[in-house]
This record gives C-alpha cells, structure tokens and sequence, in this order.
C-alpha cells in the first residue's frame, strides 16, 4: 500500500468549490426558464423615436389605480394600421389589434394574487427602484420565470418592500400590503 | 490518486457545506412553499379598468335598476343602483347572486329539440325553422304564457300570437295583476302603485311590503326612514313576515281573512263618512254591516279591541294608506284586495300624496298585440284548468316566455297536465326550468345583461317609470339570443309583420311612445312619469271577501327571495343562504305555533307529510311562535327537479299543495291553502 | 396583549329594529370578496358565511311573540381573541383604521383563532374552491382566492379601504382623512333598509360614532372584553338583552345605561 494517508481536505475543497460553482451558476440555469415576451415592444422607438413620455402610455386612472401595461385598445389610438416596417408591428396589429385581443405580456415584477400594491403611494419614488429600466432598450429584456414557484426572477419579494417601508416610516402592517 | 472512501465522503461533505453557502436549499424550500400555495387548479384573479354601468334585475316578481362592476370589460358583481327609484342603492339576494348566474350551470347554452325522449342540441336555423314549421301546422291554435309582465318581450311574443289569430296569450299569475282587478271592479283604471314615502301610517294587509311584495327594496328605505320620523307601520297576517318583524305591530290574523279584516274596518269607518261623499257609500254601508269587528272576530282571529284601535288610527292619520297582499308575493283574492281599496277610497287615499297611486298603462307599441291591461286581466290559472279538463282545446303550440308553469302554478297537478296536452311545448327559457325540461323544443333566451330588456312600471310604483337596459356583454355568452328577436324572426318567416326588425327597435319605439328619450334611457337614465288617470271610483259594487276555508290547518306559502323567486331556483351563491330554518338536511322546514304542533300531534323535528289538493310535500317540523293558529308556513323556492345541483333535489315544492279557490270574478286565490298535516 | 391605539378606527352600526333577514348583504359579501360557491351549505359546520344572519325571538308565546334579524360580520374586536392565539402570526391588528388582518399564504390552518373567537366569525376552507366552469371570470380582482387549509373571515372589505386611499391620492386629500361615504363595505352598501351605517368611530362627526353613542346601541358578548368593533342598536329591550349573558335583574341590556 501506498506511503501517502488518504487525502480527505482537497476532495472536501472539491467538493466545496464544485457545489458552489453549481449552486450559483448551474442551479439558476436550472430553476429559471426563458421566455421572450409575444411581441418585441420597442421602447426606444417610441421613447426616442416618437418623444412620447412615460405617462402617455403608463398613466393613473381617475379613481387613482394604475393602469400598468396598456390595452390594445389604447395602443391602437396609434397602431390602427401599421405606422412602420418592423414586423413585430405588423404581428401586433394584425394579430391582435385587428382581433381585438391583449397581448398576454409577461410582466417582470409578477406578484402573485395574494398581494396588494398601489402605485400611486409610490409615486414619488423612480419607476427603476423597482422595475427594470427598459425605457432605453429597443428589445424587452429575456423573462426569465421560476419553474418551481412561477414567479418572474425579477419578482421583488416580501423583505425588500418592508425593508423601504421600515427605513422610510410607511407602516409595515400586514394588510398594507396583502388581500 | 483513487478516490477511496474516505475521501468521497470528503468530497460530499465539502458539497454540503459549500451547497449551504449557495442558494440552492433555501431557495428551493422556499419556491415549493410558494408552489405549494399555488396549485393550478385554484383560480387566478382578472385586473384591468374598472367600470360601473347601469342595467335590470328582473329575476324575482318585481323589476329594479342595478349596477354591474366590469373589469377590463368582464362583469364580476352586481350593486344597487343609487339612481334608480325602485333600488336606492339596495339589492336583493337575487340581484347580488346575479352576475355569476351568467355561468350557471343550469343555462341552456344553444337551441335544444326533444327526440325520443332526449335532447339534441341543433342549430338556431333549426330550430327557428322547426319552431315556424309548427306554428303554420298550428294555424290559430298557439298559446302563449309569460312571466315577463314589466317588459316589452311578452308584448312582441303576444303581438305573434295575436298575429296568428289567437288571444290565448296570459301572464303568470301576480299581485299586480289581483291590484288591477280590484281596481276594476270598483270602477277605476290603472296600474296600482303606492306612494310609500308619503304615508304617515301604512297598514299591510297581507302584504309582506318588505320582503317580497311589490317594489321592496324601495319600501324598505321608505319605511326605515319613515319609522324614525315617527311613520307607524302596522303588519297583519296569519305570519311574522320580514316585513312584520320590522313593523311597529304584528297583528295575526288567520289565513285568507285580511279581506274580511278590511270589511271590518271599513265598517268602523263608515260611521264619519257622509253620505255622497263617495259614490256608491250608501250601498257598501249596507255591505259592511255584515263585517262588524264583532262578526268577523271569531272567524278572522283579530280581537275586536284592535280592530277598533286600527280604525282610530287610520281615521286619525293624515296620510293612512292600506296595502294588500299576501306572504306568497301572489295568490291575493281580488275580493281582498278589492276591500283594501275600498277603504283606501273611504279615507280619500287614492291618487293623492302617500296614497294608492293609479298609473296609466304601459303604451302598446306592437300593433298586433293585445294591450298590458287586457293581458293583464287574463287568467292563466282558469285557462291551463280548462285545457287539462278538456272544456278548452288545447293548444297546438304553446310558447313558455320567462316563466315556469310546470314548477310556480297552484293545482300543480292540473298545470302539468294542461302543459302536457299541449302538442309543441316551446320552452324560451334561459336555464333548465322544470317547463324547459319537459318541452319539445328550447329557444334558450339571453340574460339581462346580454341583450336589450326593459321594466314598465312594476307593481307598487310610486309614480310610472320606465327603464332601459342596453346589453352589458358585446355578445351573448352562449348562443342564446333575446326571446324577442326570435319571435321577430319567426314571424317574418311565416310572412307576419309586426313591424320591428329587432328589440332594439321596439324598445325605442316604446321610449318614444312615453316621451323619453332612447339613448339617455339605454343609458341609466330612468323615466319617470308625473300622470295619474283620473278616477271614477265607486263602492257600489266592492264584493263580499270569501270566507276562509273553513279547514282546521291551513299552509300559507312564504315566499323569500333568498331562496329564489317563480322565475329563478336558488342561485348558486344562494346555497348558503338557506338556514336550519328552511332546510334541514334535503327536507323542507316547515313552521307551526305550538299549540299548533300540539293540536296535530307533532314535535319539533317530527317529519311530516303535508297534502293538499292533488300533491303531498315530505317537511320536517319547527315551532315557531310567529304563526297564527292552525296555520303552518312553508317556504317556496324549494323542491325543484330540474335546474342544477345547487337547487335540484333539496326541500319540496310547496305549489305542489297549493289549491287555487274561486273568487269573485272568475279570477282565484291560492297564497294559502287547506293541508293535512301527518307524521310521515 | 398590547392593544393598539388607531387613530381611526372602522366600526359598523347595525340597527336590528331595520334588518328584515333578506341575505342582501350576505350574497352581496360572497360576491364581492370571492367565496366560492356551495352545492350543499345544510352542513354550516362546513359552509363559509363571513357575513352570518342569526333570527333572534323574545322567547314569548303566540301572538306576543317577535322576530329580529341579526347579521354578523367579523366584530374586529379592539382586544381580538384570535390574533393573540395564532402561532404564525397571520392574522393581526397593527394597521390604522383597526381591521384585524388574515393573510391567506401564512395560515397554516390549525384553526386555533377560529377555536378562541368567541363569535363563531371565523371559517376554515375544507375544501379547494371549485367554481362552476365559467363562473371563475366573474372573480372580482379585490381578493385573493383561497386554497384549502386556510382559514378566512369578513375583513371590512379592507379592499375598499384601500380603493378609497388610492382615490384620496388622486384627488391630493389624505388617505388617512376619509370622508364619511368615501369607504363603505359591500354589506352596507347593499341592504335594502339601509340598517347598516358604517364609518369612523373616532370620528364624533360620522353617524357610526353618534349611534352607537345612543342608550340603545350594545355590543354582542362585551363582557368578554373583546371590544368589538361591530355595534347593533335596537330600541327594543328584549334585543339588547340578548347582547350578553345578562341575569334577570340587569333590565335593560346595552352598555350606555
């Protein structure tokens, strides 16, 4: 038998440095499935493009909650025909203003039905404290969605809302916040 | 360098160590708890713009304005509708269950035609063809009955009929259309309505003003309101209604006496009144005397002292008004309501602030139809009773509008024979109704808020009023299509013009005919009209009130909105609301005092059988102080065999032991009954 | 326990005198916070009734006897009995306004809370929901739906509340200043006798904070000293009698005489 005594700290390193590398790297890979939203809306083009402003699309309805992601019907003040070359354009207009169906947009910061948020307490924060800055990109970012819990990588969860409502007073009351 | 044991074990030591410094064990943890929360088969929720838009609710025996919340186009609830005369912001049970009945269960969802027994689902080509293919085969053999007595659907479907030679066209029996007669009977004319919020004491005969008589969602503003400024309210009848448990007195009254109790009083008023101050007095003087608070004591069960105190007080009163009624929301004898009115007239009550308001009829748009008032004046009860007897031929085809005479007619028995002679049952119905179920062919009608409907002054309206209500879907759910638009269909197939092309149409021409304008009223805006047709009321001719049955136990039939209406089986959010009161398990509750219970040899629990003329209903038995003697209150509402799960097969059918008994004029009374009562 | 002070504080005043027993409210409840509906509800150890209608009588003989109607939503005590039991802390009083929380994904059903509360306001999901097929695209958007194993009760239509702050924000008022008619609950809104008031008991101004203030207003089993959020008023003495469990000689019943 061999002189040298069984190597018991460079397979435990192996073993530390391999289970590293797969649970930041490969388990991610894992966990989350790609997907691209139905159609590629272009911000850049309208942002730029067509000088619009945030709330010409993103706008607080009278009684005070958010209309997020436009209806077709409100992209279609616009889109009634098609204004440009981009075939994505085209797809949305024949496909779904022309059907007078939504688009079923994959939404990054998805929060599930139990959670209540209103926007328009928040509206003297960035948008971009919260949601991705997809303003100044003319492809919307990949989605990425959780194959366990179906929530979007980009989900913020419950500690990042109480840790800003902690630091900037708002009450962290249960109810504030669920439904 | 081999790998040996103690070296793998080193190895996976070191991967759960390093594993522990990774996401992977809590993260997972956490996401299955999350998943765990989230099965697929549990619903997720809608968002979108929300919207509130103005439509009907005509589901029970009355008619009134609600508002359905859409989100992002999808309507998820229904509210009263503050605007609206006949809501004032109130609902009632029928109402807030009726957005989810848009997906019932029950719904027929395309035309259906019997073939051997069963049905098949066929196109609306079909059976439009099918349905214009009989009625030629018919000729003037058609009939027709409707549950639709605010609307103008039953006038276009009477105006085919008509058009077709034949005037068997009828509505299902209500209080209005017992109003109305009495009305006849002393020489005025009009739909009856009642200024409730005028009234400074109200005085119910019978009627449960509250609960499900006439305009109640309207009364009950009206009388919590008026009670706290000191408006007394008074309820008399063989039972503790709704209405009586919020009035300032329950005066018990046995069965089918509120008439006679009128009498009495109208005998104790008589006295103040000179002769010619109201035509016809001299004669009903004479009339009265045979009701004397000492005569009908005994036989009505209202002691002589409170018919006496009652007097004083409507006398007393500024603004008295008396209402008739009875706790079925149907069934009232002319006779008895005719004596209410009798004495509404002795106090000069009529058509003036807080009193009976006498409306002028809705305007007939459909030349070929006959008029609301001569439909009105109908009897469906005496019709289906000579068709089952043979007296009457029976019709070749007979149309079911909006209603469900084989389940919410008295005599059950001889209904559902009458139906059964018919030849072609066409049943334009939205739901699985007990007709609908039984019918050679189903022409499945759209809801409320998927098509045009309308209400013309439903009954007990303090001024006439009209309501449009323009579809809240772009489309039907289902293929089903407005009862209406089929019979204008139908009867351009068979060549008769009734001179509309679509409801719409109709509806405006109905609009114009009352002066109000279409789109504003499709649009929520209610028209209100300010005209009441001047009367030439007499009591010459005010008719004898029956005496009661004269059997020693008597079931009156209370009906709860709660548990459904003659229109609709309960809805699916109605389940819950039933209580140990109603339901016990799959039997029927039925209530009784206990001397009562103790007469019949019964206790609390006990099942029993109830029979009345040609059925039997399986209860169980509860004491309940709030019924008179020898009485025993049944709910109805329960024991359908048709609809769903959440209506079929629970409690029993009360109309089953319900007996229609003649009254004046050929017209009859059924709101209660003679019963036998034996342990089962 | 700690109890909270609020500086407003959502309270009801039923008036029993008014209440006919229709199930308006009860209907119009289901509707609007997304209860599913049950085929069979005669086993009510099993059915979900956030808002509840009991029949109360004066125990008299024919004719003398009398009905009243008596609706019960989540009283959301002052000092709550099921908040200080729950072992996971779902369910709370911490936020203003005073409406005790039950956040669904942190129940863990083990139905402690619905053992110590003493008005029976609590239910537990037996069962998933199950809507007919179809009838799920009528769920309104206010309220989460539930899975089994947790347990559920009338929150004052808490979406409401919120619904009202988000119209505040719009018009430039404070959330937390709302107008009498700004917030009402489902049940209020829809009883046809207008027999229940709802607003700001802190508020002397609000109709809520003047009626219950009456000799005719009491709250149900008050001795327990839960609090209640939830006032009856009735002008009858027999009703306010049967607030508590009062002996004979305490006449009147209520809490102002």
């Amino acid at each position: 038998m061999a002189n040298s005594k069984s190597s018991v700290v460079l397979p435990f390193l192996v073993g530390v440095v391999a289970s590293l590398v797969l649970g930041w790297w490969a388990f991610p890979k894992v966990l989350y499935s790609q997907k691209t939203q139905p159609i590629r809306f272009d911000h850049v083009v309208h942002v730029e493009g067509q000088a619009m402003t945030c709330d010409q699309c993103h706008v607080f309805r009278e009684n005070g909650s958010f209309a997020g992601l436009p209806t077709t019907a409100a992209c279609a003040d616009c889109h009634s025909d098609v204004q440009g070359e981009d075939p994505d354009e085209q797809k949305f207009v024949t496909e779904y203003v022309q059907k007078g169906k939504e688009v079923e947009w994959l939404v990054y910061q998805y929060q599930p039905d139990n959670v209540y948020f209103s926007h328009i307490a928040h509206k003297n924060l960035e948008c971009t404290s919260c949601h991705l800055d997809v303003a100044k990109m003319s492809t919307p970012p990949v989605y990425y969605q959780n194959r366990i819990s179906g929530y979007s990588k980009n989900t913020m969860k419950m500690w990042e809302c109480e840790r800003c409502h902690a630091q900037s007073g708002a009450s962290n009351a249960c109810f504030v916040c669920h439904k | 360098m081999g790998l040996d044991r103690r070296s793998f074990v080193a190895l996976v030591a070191g991967g759960v160590v390093g594993s522990l410094a990774t996401p992977v064990v809590w993260k997972t943890l956490d996401d299955i708890s999350i998943w765990s929360q989230n099965w697929p088969w549990i619903p997720r929720l809608r968002y979108g713009e929300e919207s509130l838009v103005p439509s009907l609710c005509k589901l029970g025996e009355g008619a009134y304005g609600v508002q359905v919340k859409l989100v992002a186009g999808h309507p998820v609830a229904a509210y009263g509708n503050p605007e609206h005369p006949l809501s004032l912001g109130g609902i009632c049970p029928l109402g807030a269950a009726s957005v989810q009945l848009l997906y019932s269960p029950a719904r027929v969802k395309n035309p259906k035609k019997r073939v051997n027994g069963a049905f098949v689902d066929i196109s609306w080509d079909e059976a439009e063809a099918l349905l214009a293919e009989q009625l030629k085969a018919a000729g003037a053999e058609v009939a027709l009955v409707s549950g639709d007595d605010t609307g103008t659907a039953a006038e276009v479907l009477a105006g085919l009929v008509a058009a077709l030679g034949s005037q068997e066209s009828y509505f299902m029996p209500s209080e209005g259309a017992a109003a109305a007669a009495a009305v006849g009977l002393l020489g005025g004319d009009g739909l009856v309505g009642y200024d409730v919020e005028g009234a400074n004491f109200l005085l119910l005969l019978g009627a449960d003003a509250l609960g499900s008589s006439g305009t109640m969602l309207r009364n009950a503003k009206a009388v919590a309101a008026g009670r706290e400024q000191g408006v007394r309210v008074v309820a008399v009848g063989p039972v503790l209604t709704a209405t009586a448990a919020v009035a300032d007195a329950w005066v018990p009254c046995k069965p089918g006496t509120e008439g006679m109790v009128a009498m009495a009083l109208a005998s104790l008023i008589v006295e103040s009144r000179p002769d010619g101050k109201v035509p016809g007095l001299a004669d009903f003087r004479k009339q009265v005397a045979a009701f004397a608070p000492d005569k009908v004591a005994a036989a009505t069960g209202v002691p002589v002292e409170t018919l006496r105190s009652l007097a004083k007080e409507l006398l007393s009163a500024s603004k008295p008004l008396v209402v008739p009624g009875t706790a079925a929301g149907q069934g009232m004898a002319v006779s008895d309501a005719a004596a209410a009115l009798a004495v509404n007239v002795l106090l000069d009550r009529v058509n003036v602030p807080g009193g009976v308001m006498l409306l002028p009829w809705g305007p007939k748009v459909v030349a070929a139809a006959p008029d609301q008032k001569t439909m009105l004046a109908r009897d469906v009860l005496g019709y289906l009773a000579k068709v089952a007897a043979g007296t009457t031929s029976a019709p070749k085809v007979l149309l079911v509008h909006g209603a469900n005479p084989a389940y919410a007619l008295p005599d059950l028995k001889t209904a559902q024979a009458a139906l059964a002679k018919a030849g072609f049952v066409v049943a334009l119905s939205s739901f699985m109704d007990e007709t609908a179920a039984m019918a050679h062919l189903i022409l499945p009608d759209s809801l409320t808020y998927e098509r045009y409907d309308d209400a013309y002054t439903p009954y007990g309206s303090g001024q006439a009023n009209y309501t449009v209500a323009a579809p809240i879907l772009k489309q039907p759910l289902f293929a089903t299509k407005a009862a209406a638009d089929v019979a204008l269909s139908v009867a351009a197939r068979l060549g008769k013009e009734l001179g509309f092309a679509s409801f719409e149409e109709v509806l405006k021409a109905k609009a114009e005919a009352l002066g109000a304008d279409f789109e504003t009223a499709a649009t929520g805006s209610v028209w209100l009209g300010s005209e009441f047709v001047p009367q030439k009321l007499s009591l010459a001719k005010v008719p004898a009130p029956g005496a009661p049955h004269g059997s020693e136990t008597t079931v009156v039939a209370v009906a709860q909105p709660k548990i459904g209406s003659t229109k609709i089986a309960t809805p699916p959010f109605g389940t819950n609301g039933i209580s140990p009161r109603e339901l016990q398990g799959k039997d029927m509750v039925v209530a009784m005092n206990k001397t009562t219970a103790a007469k019949l040899g019964v206790r609390a629990g006990d099942a029993v059988t109830l029979s009345g003329a040609g059925g039997e209903c399986r209860a169980r038995v509860r004491v309940f102080e709030g019924v008179v003697d020898g009485a025993v209150m049944a709910p109805m509402g329960l024991g359908h065999t048709a609809w769903d799960a959440f209506s079929r097969g629970k409690g029993a059918n009360v109309f089953q032991i319900l007996s229609a008994q003649a009254d004046v004029g050929g017209a009859s009374r059924f709101a209660t009954s003679p019963v036998g009562v034996r342990k089962a | 326990m700690q109890q909270m002070e609020f500086k407003v504080k959502w309270g009801m005043v039923i008036d029993l005198d008014k209440c006919t027993g229709c199930g308006a409210c009860s209907v119009a409840c289901r509707a609007e916070n997304n209860i599913p509906p049950m085929v069979d509800a005669s086993n009510k150890l099993r059915t979900t009734d956030w808002m509840n209608i009991y029949e109360l009588n004066n125990g008299k003989a024919f004719p003398h006897f009398e009905v009243a109607y008596l609706p019960r939503p989540c009283m959301q005590c002052g000092k709550p009995s099921c908040s200080t039991v729950c072992p996971v802390v779902a369910t709370t009083k911490d936020e203003e306004g005073g409406i005790v929380s039950q956040v669904y994904p942190r129940c863990i059903g083990c139905r402690y809370c619905m053992a110590a509360c003493p008005y029976h306001a609590r239910y537990f999901n037996w069962f998933d929901p199950v809507w007919p097929e179809g009838m799920e695209k009528t769920l309104t958007p206010y309220v989460s739906a539930r899975p089994r194993g947790v347990v559920e009760k009338c929150t004052f239509c808490h979406h409401r509340y919120n619904a009202a702050k988000e119209q505040a924000r719009q018009n430039g008022t404070d959330p937390l200043d709302l107008p009498e008619d700004a917030y009402i609950p489902a049940c209020v809104e829809a009883c046809p006798s207008g027999a229940m008031v709802f607003g700001n008991l802190n508020n002397p101004e609000h109709r809520v904070s003047k009626l219950a203030a009456t000799k005719y207003a009491f709250r149900l089993l008050v001795r327990l000293g839960t609090d209640p959020q939830v006032y009856y008023y009735s002008k009858r003495d027999w009703v306010r009698q049967l607030g508590d469990n009062y002996l004979q000689k305490e006449l009147k019943g209520g809490e102002h005489v």
